[in-house]
């Protein structure tokens, strides 16, 4: 009877160990794809981060490492089109079914990220980038002439150095910050989140800031050439810039609305929030 | 043989209609009335004198008649289509294929309100109805059970009788959703300050969203909270975002505010569809 138990207890604990480590185990995988101008790569991972940069020559590099044997890496490409799915199988955690990525391809590309918990990073690219996250961060870097979309719940959003491309940004909870961002188009929709900006506001394009109760702060130059509009329905504004007074049915109210023209008046800039606060500040 | 056949085979209705026909005429008032009526419409016309073209009195009996359902300004009163209205309904219940047909009456009907008066249509307007009715095959020759119509001569056509049936067919599908019990009233407006606020006056009212969280909550239990969270976080900002439109109709900024909690919960939608999905 002794030896049955200890026997027991010994299969017991095989079984146990052997179950960490199937769990445990850490895999790595590299995926090589030969794609032609414009290609256009998506990745769609539930949990774990994805990075993307650019690489020369026409082709798409993935190193995956998974953190279990719980999730899959399916491939799919169609013509210069890569899909990246993570493949959750039965009994997988945020933790055993996470992925990591870390991806190379050709600058012109377009991307598509989308994970629930990040975080997603993008550098260096020239293509049109989309970016869906629900928690982790997003972050994109020295991007030029592609269109930026992203979609976020409350992760919060980073970018720095984007320009020349139509940005598109809406987010419920997330910190929203910019930093030197222009282009012909830059639209930030957020609800509680507040948004930074720090540029210029130039490249004579539309810039669109509105946010619920998040608090808006813009930090312009001094010879910035905008006609800005500013106003909050229920919260405070302040304006440390001398406007001109913009030709317009606008109704400024004092310390709730204002708007007005500083220098050749190139970018049209709104700054709405419902009940946050809104700083238009001088850059010292 | 449902009502929507029988509707398709009425042209070619003559002596040798088939049992299925018949059978069909016996159990169906409404087809029955139809048939009544155009037999009537058929023995009248043979009374009328040929003419290559009907007289301008026909023309604005349709004119008077549209304009009496508000079609166009004006209107005289059309008691004789009331008395269908409560057979119709009662069969409308019972038949799909003919409540389908009401229900695209009802669209145009609804829509064609929207038109602004305007001012009589010309004479033209007429004639294209016309020839538009005759490209559609809606004129031909009609054969039906019992008297028969005498062939039309190539210089004499049945076919101003077509618009004057089309018209009383508007006027009876748009009588018929005058009648109707449970017609939904509600003007489409682009007026802001008619927002109706129902579906977001209590964030957690909505049975669809409730559903919706349920099911994120399912699929990944550590963003449920936070899902809910922002879903009643964006529907107050759409909440707050209506009343001020409301109050301030014409103020660009209220309704910029509303397009972005709107896009917000539209993203809200979106991201739950896709991760209830995965």
């Amino acid at each position: 009877m002794g030896g049955r138990a200890e026997r027991a207890t010994f299969l017991a604990t095989v079984v146990v160990l052997a179950g960490s480590a199937f769990a445990a185990e850490l895999t790595h995988k590299e995926f090589h794809f030969k794609v032609h101008r414009h290609s256009s790569v998506s990745i769609l991972n539930e949990y774990g981060p994805i990075s993307v940069r650019p690489v020369s020559g026409h082709q798409v590099i993935v190193n995956a490492v998974l953190h279990s044997a719980r999730v899959t890496v399916d491939s799919n490409q169609r013509g210069s089109r890569v899909e990246i799915v993570s493949h959750l199988l039965p009994g997988a955690t945020a933790e055993s079914g996470k992925v990591d990525y870390d991806v190379q391809l050709p600058a012109d590309a377009r991307v598509t990220l989308d994970s629930s918990t990040g975080p997603l990073y993008a550098e260096g690219l020239r293509g049109d980038i989309v970016l869906v996250g629900n928690t982790g961060t997003v972050e994109v870097r020295n991007v030029s002439s592609g269109h930026v979309h992203i979609k976020t719940l409350d992760g919060p959003v980073n970018l720095t150095n984007v320009t020349d491309g139509h940005v598109e940004i809406t987010s419920v909870g997330g910190q929203i910050a910019m930093k030197s961002v222009s282009g012909p188009l830059v639209q930030v929709n957020s609800n509680k989140g507040n948004i930074a900006y720090d540029g210029d506001f130039g490249g004579g394009g539309q810039y669109l800031l509105v946010t619920n109760s998040g608090n808006i702060e813009a930090i312009a130059p001094a010879l910035a050439s905008i006609d800005v509009v500013a106003e909050s329905v229920k919260g405070k504004v302040v304006n440390d810039f001398s406007l001109q007074p913009a030709h317009s049915s606008f109704v400024e109210r004092a310390g709730s609305a204002f708007a007005g023209t500083l220098g050749k008046a190139a970018s049209s800039v709104k700054l709405l929030s419902f009940s946050g606060k809104i700083h238009l500040k001088k850059r010292p | 043989m449902t009502c929507e056949e029988f509707h398709r085979v009425l042209p070619e209705l003559g002596s040798g209609n088939s049992l299925e026909r018949v059978a069909h005429l016996r159990s169906c008032s409404q087809c029955a009335g139809l048939l009544a009526d155009l037999n009537e419409i058929a023995r009248q016309a043979r009374h009328l004198q040929a003419s290559d073209e009907p007289g301008p009195q026909v023309w604005d009996s349709i004119e008077i008649a549209l304009r009496n359902e508000g079609l166009i300004r004006g209107g005289i009163a059309m008691p004789a289509l009331e008395a269908h209205s409560l057979e119709d309904e009662v069969h409308l219940q019972s038949c799909q294929p003919c409540a389908t047909v009401r229900a695209d009456l009802d669209a145009i009907s609804e829509q064609a309100r929207l038109l602004q008066g305007g001012e009589t249509p010309s004479p033209r307007v007429w004639n294209s109805i016309e020839i538009a009715l005759r490209n559609e095959g809606l004129i031909r020759q009609l054969e039906v059970e019992g008297p028969r119509i005498r062939h039309a001569s190539p210089s004499w056509k049945l076919a101003w009788l077509a618009p004057l049936a089309a018209a009383a067919a508007v006027i009876l599908g748009i009588v018929m959703f005058e009648y109707s019990d449970g017609r939904q009233g509600s003007a489409h407006t682009t007026d802001l300050a008619s927002v109706a606020p129902a579906q977001s006056q209590d964030s957690t009212a909505n049975p669809e969203e409730e559903q919706m969280v349920r099911l994120v909550a399912e699929r990944m239990p550590a963003l449920g909270a936070a899902f809910e969270a922002d879903l009643k976080a964006v529907n107050d900002y759409i909440r707050e975002a209506e009343s001020s439109a409301r109050a301030n109709p014409q103020d660009e900024t209220a309704r910029q505010h509303l397009m972005s909690a709107y896009g917000q919960r539209a993203m809200i939608y979106e991201m739950a569809m896709d991760r209830s999905l995965q």
